[in-house]
């Protein structure tokens, strides 16, 4: 299988001389094509910095980050920001969307960005399929909670990126809400073959994945395929 | 909770340095006035006690009634003189002139110009306590043909001593030599005047007041006060003279400077109060969407057990703080302000006395006190509001700031005021005589207009915003919609920074109306009035008359047909307060020059003046009850008392006649008054008249160097760029104003984004450039500017209308491609606005953004 997004060599300190804390400390690792990784660890493990890294949202202290045989590492502020509004998909914990657009225009906003015109069968499919249709002219504050982070899904999925990385997605969300949310993810994998690195503490989301990363004072240490739970 | 909120002022540097900038860009305006009019005014108090500093008793001729400077004053005899210096108690006498319509020429032969400030000739005193000059450079002039002159003035022009100057009074030019540099109380300039100190005899000869003095200087016997003095001298006179005290003389003088220049005192604080007024806009949006940002640190502070109060007082401390921080700051601004407007009059050329800057107890405590006030008062309300809040409703993301108590009642409220404030305005136009107070209500209906505006603008902001947005949304998709969104979103914000620029933008379109108005009636005028030959005018300005035989000189050119000066003067109407202005024509010649409407009377009631006629302006002669066939009971500036058979009414749009219009030969014989100030000129048939104005103008150029000769074409070019000028200064003002309104729109765009951080790490995150970012601020800022923009011109075009449009005699106009400049401006000034905030959101680190606590 190709590697989709490959790191090497990633290490990320912030600060300097004695109060500096290595957050990542010299972390190789592969993520090969619609699989859906689980990157867990507590707090502190380096988990988020290990995701930023590979979005290409922070740049690593050393090491390099390829997503699509592109070195992130040489890319300057307007390739990178590019690169993020084609080729990657975000969902984040909270603050998904933008208060002033509806669902849709939400939705279709990194294409809007890029001045794109949308592909509507996708869409209307994408739309049915996680159940928004009839909520699309709707602004998030007419929405709820399950139903905002469901139109982030949507808005990951919309422009078709080679990745998605998804931050806490259910963070926020009752058990009930995650549930959805997590098969929706699921879904999305095996029907579309999408490609998904998660960062989550949760044990029963980190279940739904392939594969399951563990991180522990900024290494992996564990690293291990595993069979799916779906409903 | 003291250590809360000077903890939270001094924590939240970008906060700080915003409020506080607000508040002293509020007071600056203010401050710099005050400054500047007292530093002038103490200046002219200080020149005039030098100049009579050994003068006991002065004593001048007794008019009637207060001239203006139109009228030369009337003069005392050297018999007078004499019978000064018998008066006991008298240690010395001395008759002097100061005649204020000297030409001084510089050394190309031009009359130097002082910028409305007279040139005088004044006689030099022989008597050592009552010489006020000292001469740090040559001596004073003792001989015929000997001059000094200011020391501002001589090295201004380059001068030197020995160096001949030229001087022209009422004859012909004369010739003098420098022999000395004066300065008055160790300053070298006069007050921005220029002076031409001569010996006695050479002044009388100068001004052709040969055997007469203009006044008399008195020094008392020791012992003798000089109270008692001048009643003693005033009661061996007789009523026919003015006597006053050195003291009382200095008092006065000053005290007309200064009302003189009250005009600019008042025109200046009004300024300050538009700036002040925006200014307010400014805070009070400042500390709302601070406060707002801030709610959920008031809560916590509640959950923590502060009370209501305490979270409130901790708020008005930190407004009381940044108050007085912002107001001691715009004090500083002030007197940089202060210094500015100096070197602007500086550059008009109108030097103001006075060194340093005077800061009077009551600049500081005014300006501390309305800024104190206008911040407490912008930080309460918002705070007030806060609180009213449950503290656990407001830790949760995403709330927003309750709506005031009065908020469903705001448009009714915001109708009243606007409602109450155009009444005023319609009062102010229709019902009110009194010019200053017409004035003064107009002006607070319009600022209680503006008020109103202010207050219903949230509800325009919605449709305005939606309007001036589709264009952009169009233009640049998502961006703009995304900037438009952002006006919409916190209605009242853009409201508030959208209508401190409408107020400033409000008073550029009316002054652009009134100008342009002014300008269409002067070209009527001109069309109608003038018959196509040229106009000549003394360059000095108001203070001026023509040479005594200019006219004679003019009337000798050979293109030359027709030559008819107009004369100015003073006379006081009986019964009535206040004198009139009286012109005096040339009964043969001025109809035929200019088109004077006659409106009852002969047609030919000018050329019928005679000595004892006279023509009423129509509404003038209505309001003193009188008609043609009436007799007009009025007093002349010496006293004397005259009768005049009123033979007919005109009506003159352009106004240069006065209400009362009498032949030249009235204003010599009862006036005293033999020079014109104004002349028109017919050319022969078959003359150019821009080729015969010029051959006339370069002819009289060696002659009377201060003339001026234009075309009526030129005329009217002449007087619109004085026109222009007026409105230039006007803009200048008014340009402080918007400055305060434009960083009210930088203060708006930076708190919004910090609001909105996360928002825009979003949209970072998922694939915005920074010039995306840069654009969506951009087109946010450009958005209020023109909301701000088209309200300022919709209001200002509905004063012009209301204010100007009755005016008599005014043509209304609305200059149409100027206020689509104004328009195209303000989009200009929201991209300027927006470049500061503009990086700082497309500067912000998205992963910092998205963690934003």
């Amino acid at each position: 299988m190709p590697e989709l997004v490959s790191a090497s060599g990633l290490t990320r300190v912030y600060g300097e001389g004695e109060a500096s804390v290595v957050a990542l400390d010299d972390v190789s690792v592969e993520f090969p094509v619609g699989r859906f990784t689980a990157i867990m660890g507590p707090s502190g493990s380096g988990k988020s910095t290990l995701m930023h890294l590979l979005a290409g949202l922070d740049r690593p202290t050393s090491g390099t980050v390829k997503i699509e045989d592109v070195e992130l590492g040489s890319l300057k502020d307007d390739a990178l920001t590019k690169l993020r509004r084609d080729r990657i998909g975000f969902i984040f914990q909270a603050f998904n969307l933008l208060p002033v657009l509806t669902a849709e225009e939400n939705i279709l906003l990194p294409q809007s960005i890029a001045g794109r015109k949308a592909d509507r069968e996708w869409f209307d499919q994408l739309v049915s399929t996680i159940g928004l249709t009839d909520r699309l002219t709707h602004r998030p504050s007419e929405l709820s909670g399950g139903q905002q982070q469901r139109v982030a899904v949507a808005r990951a999925l919309a422009s078709r990126p080679a990745v998605i990385f998804a931050d806490e997605p259910t963070g926020n969300l009752d058990s009930k809400t995650s549930i959805e949310i997590l098969s929706l993810l699921r879904r999305s994998v095996d029907e579309f073959g999408q490609t998904i690195v998660m960062v989550t503490h949760d044990e029963s989301a980190a279940a739904r994945a392939d594969r399951k990363i563990v991180l522990s004072d900024g290494k992996i240490v564990q690293d291990e395929s595993q069979q799916p739970k779906r409903d | 909770m003291l250590k809360v909120a000077i903890r939270g002022v001094i924590s939240r540097k970008l906060r700080l340095i915003l409020t506080t900038t607000a508040v002293a860009l509020g007071v600056m305006l203010m401050a710099g006035s005050y400054i500047f009019t007292d530093t002038f005014s103490k200046g002219f108090d200080q020149l005039f006690a030098n100049a009579f500093k050994g003068t006991d008793v002065s004593i001048s001729a007794q008019t009637p009634f207060d001239l203006d400077q139109i009228q030369q004053p009337p003069t005392l005899s050297l018999a007078d003189v004499n019978k000064v210096k018998a008066i006991d108690g008298v240690a010395a006498a001395e008759g002097g002139i100061f005649d204020q319509t000297a030409t001084i020429l510089d050394k190309k032969g031009k009359a130097i110009t002082t910028g409305g400030a007279p040139q005088s000739i004044a006689s030099t005193s022989s008597v050592a306590a009552l010489d006020s000059f000292e001469f740090p450079e040559g001596r004073v002039p003792t001989g015929p043909g000997e001059i000094a002159m200011d020391q501002s003035t001589v090295e201004r022009k380059d001068f030197k001593l020995g160096d001949t100057v030229r001087v022209q009074g009422s004859g012909a030019l004369q010739s003098f030599k420098l022999v000395g540099e004066l300065t008055l109380g160790g300053s070298g300039s006069v007050g921005g005047a220029s002076i031409a100190l001569v010996t006695l005899p050479e002044a009388q000869k100068l001004t052709g007041k040969e055997g007469k003095v203009d006044s008399i200087a008195v020094a008392a016997d020791p012992g003798v006060t000089p109270e008692a003095l001048r009643d003693r001298i005033a009661q061996d006179l007789g009523s026919k003279y003015d006597v006053k005290t050195g003291q009382q003389e200095q008092e006065d003088s000053a005290a007309d400077i200064r009302e003189g220049l009250g005009i600019l005192r008042t025109a200046l604080t009004a300024f300050a109060g538009i700036a002040l007024f925006v200014g307010a806009f400014l805070i009070f949006n400042t500390f709302s969407i601070t406060v707002a940002q801030r709610m959920r640190e008031l809560a916590l502070l509640r959950t923590l057990g502060a009370s209501r109060r305490q979270v409130r007082r901790s708020v008005l401390t930190e407004g009381l703080i940044i108050g007085i921080a912002g107001s001691l700051l715009g004090l500083g601004l002030g007197a940089l302000i202060a210094i500015g407007l100096r070197s602007l009059m500086a550059s008009f050329g109108i030097e103001l006395p006075g060194s340093g800057l005077v800061l009077e107890s009551r600049t500081v405590i005014l300006s501390l006190g309305i800024g104190v006030a206008i911040t407490l008062i912008s930080a309460y309300l918002p705070a007030a509001r806060a609180t009213r809040i449950p503290p656990i409703a407001a830790l949760q993301e995403g709330v927003v700031l309750p709506k005031g108590r009065g908020s469903r009642l705001q448009v009714p409220i915001a109708a009243v005021i606007f409602l109450v404030g155009a009444v005023l305005v319609l009062l102010g136009v229709v019902s009110i005589d009194d010019t200053d107070s017409a004035l003064g209500v107009r002006a607070l209906g319009a600022l209680i207009c503006f008020l109103g505006i202010g207050l219903l603008s949230p509800k325009l902001v919605v449709p305005m915003a939606r309007t001036i947005g589709a264009p952009l949304e169009r233009m640049a998709g998502l961006t703009g919609r995304l900037a438009r969104e952002n006006t919409m979103r916190q209605p009242g914000r853009t409201a508030i920074t959208a209508s401190a620029l409408m107020i400033g933008v409000a008073l550029v379109t009316f002054a652009l109306i009134f100008t342009s108005s002014f300008k269409s009636t002067l070209a009527e005028a001109v069309e109608q009035n003038l018959h196509g030959g040229a106009i000549v005018q003394d360059t000095g300005g108001q203070f001026m008359s023509f040479p005594d035989k200019a006219i004679g000189e003019i009337a000798t050119d050979p293109n030359v047909t027709t030559v008819s000066g107009v004369s100015a003067g003073q006379g006081l109407v009986l019964g009535k307060t206040d004198p009139s202005d009286v012109s005096g024509v040339d009964p043969d010649r001025f109809a035929k020059l200019y088109e004077l409407e006659i409106r009852d009377g002969p047609k030919d009631a000018i050329s019928r003046l005679g000595v004892d006629g006279v023509i009423l302006d129509a509404d003038y002669a209505t309001e003193l009850n009188l008609r043609v066939g009436s007799t007009l009971a009025m007093l002349t500036p010496s006293g004397k008392r005259i009768a005049l058979n009123v033979i007919g009414t005109k009506h003159d749009t352009t106004d240069l006649t006065g209400n009362v219009v009498v032949s030249n030969e009235v204003m010599r014989r009862d006036f005293g008054v033999d020079r014109d100030i104004f002349a028109m000129i017919a050319f022969r048939d078959g003359v150019d008249s821009d080729q015969a104005t010029k051959t006339l103008a370069d002819r009289l150029d060696g002659v009377y160097p201060r003339l001026k000769v234009q075309t009526d074409a030129q005329f009217q070019a002449d007087q619109e760029k004085q026109i222009d000028q007026f409105l230039g200064i006007i803009f200048a003002l008014l340009a402080l104003s918007i400055i305060v309104a434009i960083f009210g729109i930088v203060n708006t765009l930076v708190l919004a984004i910090t609001e909105r951080t996360r928002e825009l790490g979003l949209l970072r995150a998922i694939g915005t450039s920074r010039r995306q970012v840069r654009r969506m601020v951009r087109y946010e800022s450009v958005i209020t500017a023109l909301i701000g923009t088209a309200l300022g011109t919709i209001v200002g075009i509905l004063f012009g209308i209301v204010v100007a449009r009755p005016v008599e005699d005014l043509t209304f106009s609305i200059p149409g491609g100027n206020i689509v400049i104004v328009l195209i401006l303000g989009a200009i000034v929201g991209v300027f606005a927006a470049i500061w905030p503009a990086r700082r959101a497309s500067k912000l680190d998205v992963l910092a953004s998205l963690s934003y606590e």
